[in-house]
């Protein structure tokens, strides 16, 4: 197939695939000029593939667009850094980590700094005077006067002005629901509602998360932040809801979640262990789990307190 | 032809691009024979079909694609005896598509927002700005800081990306019976 540098306006040397999306991008930019027009007819015409091309595209670009149903009306969710005023200095932190209830108590250590650990359950949320912070399972934080660390683990954070989140080498200030997840070597952090405004530890660049948006530390390298489908978030995000949502995933996997919330512990056998199920379970209810598997697998139920065996 | 595109592309979108990596399966057992050029010739006999007429968009498009290789081979000086005889034989593209092969709305979206994600992290910001959240490729440029002809040829590459992504669906696009989502009805939502 000949080629042509006039093919499109942005790339040369280009195949019929490439050219039309060219052409697709560059319609969707605005009108062309009568240069430009000339040129696409003349692409066009040159070969009937060319046409099929440029049509192919544009049916590709209108399926791009039902991305569009799954998303709100919401704002971008990247912004890039800008310098942003201190935050206020808050004198005045409610000693709040004293007052609250737990559904599953987390372990409290220390007095200036509150340590709260988790085993196998969420913990109910924890009030600071600017918002609150619900822990994941095996999970750990360090709550003081002015922020709180996360030290291992996931929580979710719902905050205001005033809230400051620490993880690994970044500084949060949440404005709405934060997702943070850290290990020793990464820290992840989405922003689920809201904005989230944050910074690296020493510096002064405050970066804006917006709902959607996600940013990933890996060691001392440069944070890397992404946008995330609207499903993609809402998976991420079900298990501070109390929810388990799989997607097409492994009995053997969905059990071990299971187990990893709950004291009563699933036991899927090697038969049953690769069968794949999609649906939202409720995380700390490990028998709807169980009698789902057997409904729809038709899998065999043994239940003692401690124990649901599915084979 | 080029002028009604709005409601062909949308046609086009809906109905035939979700099949087009069965039919390129199809299309790869005849080794002599370049499957683009066919699948860029069936858009553009496809285009100028009357749409409300067609009843099974999956068959017209696989039956528009066998008359293009035949009239590809009837051109041919020299056609291998072997396809012929897979071209009499094969009635496999064309047949209604079976409880296993059905293309699932949902099960597209997904397909999207899997290739979405593997776009570079540039890439994958811009077309999601510009697509999922609408704003136009001047109100990208300003939110990103970058100028608009970075956007434009983004949104070409992403286009590029997608389009490859389309032509090797096959696999992604059918759901068989053990790895089809069986609790999709039962999703509870919070509130």
């Amino acid at each position: 197939m000949r080629r042509d540098a006039r093919v499109s306006p942005t790339l040369a040397n280009a195949s019929p695939d490439e050219a039309a999306a060219g052409w697709t991008a560059r319609l969707d930019k605005g009108p062309l000029s009568a240069g430009e027009q000339q040129a696409l007819q003349h692409w066009l015409e040159q070969d009937i593939r060319h046409k099929g091309a440029f049509l192919r595209a544009k049916a590709i670009w209108h399926a791009s667009g039902r991305l569009a149903a799954l998303q709100g009306p919401t704002a971008p969710a990247v912004a890039h850094p800008a310098t942003l005023p201190a935050l206020p200095r808050r004198r005045f932190f409610a000693a709040a980590a004293a007052a609250v209830a737990l559904l599953a108590v987390p372990k409290r250590q220390g007095k200036a700094n509150s340590l709260y650990t988790t085993a196998n359950a969420l913990s109910a949320p924890l009030s600071t005077a600017f918002g609150t912070i619900t822990l994941d399972c095996y999970s750990k934080l360090k709550m003081g006067l002015e922020s709180s660390r996360l030290v291992s683990g996931r929580c979710c954070v719902l905050g205001r002005t005033g809230m400051i989140m620490k993880a690994g080498e970044l500084i949060f200030a949440p404005q709405g629901r934060l997702l943070l997840s850290c290990t020793p070597s990464q820290v992840v952090a989405t922003a689920v509602s809201g904005t989230v405004r944050l910074r690296l530890h020493h510096t002064n660049d405050w970066w804006t998360l917006r709902a959607g948006a996600q940013i990933t530390q890996n060691g001392t390298q440069a944070p890397e932040m992404r946008s995330l489908m609207p499903e993609e978030l809402d998976a991420q995000n079900a298990w501070s809801l109390g929810q388990l949502e799989v997607h097409d995933e492994s009995m053997a996997s969905i059990a071990s979640t299971f187990n990893r919330y709950n004291q009563r512990q699933v036991h899927v056998s090697p038969a049953l262990a690769s069968h794949r199920l999609t649906g939202v379970f409720t995380l700390t209810r490990p028998e709807e789990f169980a009698a789902t598997a057997r409904t729809i697998l038709g899998a065999k139920l043994a239940e003692t307190p401690q124990t649901l065996s599915l084979y | 032809m080029l002028d009604n595109t709005e409601a062909c592309s949308i046609w086009l979108a809906t109905h035939i691009l979700p099949h087009e990596g069965h039919i390129r399966a199809w299309l790869r057992r005849y080794g002599d024979i370049e499957a683009d050029d066919i699948i860029h010739e069936a858009y553009v006999v496809m285009a100028q079909a009357d749409h409300a007429a067609v009843a099974n968009p999956r068959a017209y498009f696989a039956s528009v694609c066998r008359n293009l290789v035949m009239q590809h081979y009837r051109r041919a000086r020299v056609v291998p005896v072997t396809s012929l005889a897979l071209m009499q034989a094969d009635s496999v593209a064309d047949a209604t598509p079976s409880v296993e092969r059905v293309v699932h709305a949902r099960q597209e979206m997904r397909f999207l927002e899997k290739t979405i994600a593997r776009l570079p992290a540039r890439c994958r910001d811009i077309f999601i700005l510009r697509r999922a959240r609408g704003l136009s490729q001047k109100e990208c440029a300003a939110q990103l800081n970058i100028s608009e002809n970075v956007v434009e040829k983004q949104l070409a590459r992403a286009l590029v990306f997608l389009s490859n992504a389309y032509s090797d669906s096959d696999r992604e696009m059918t759901v068989d019976e053990e790895r089809r989502p069986r609790l999709a009805h039962s999703r509870k939502r919070q509130p």
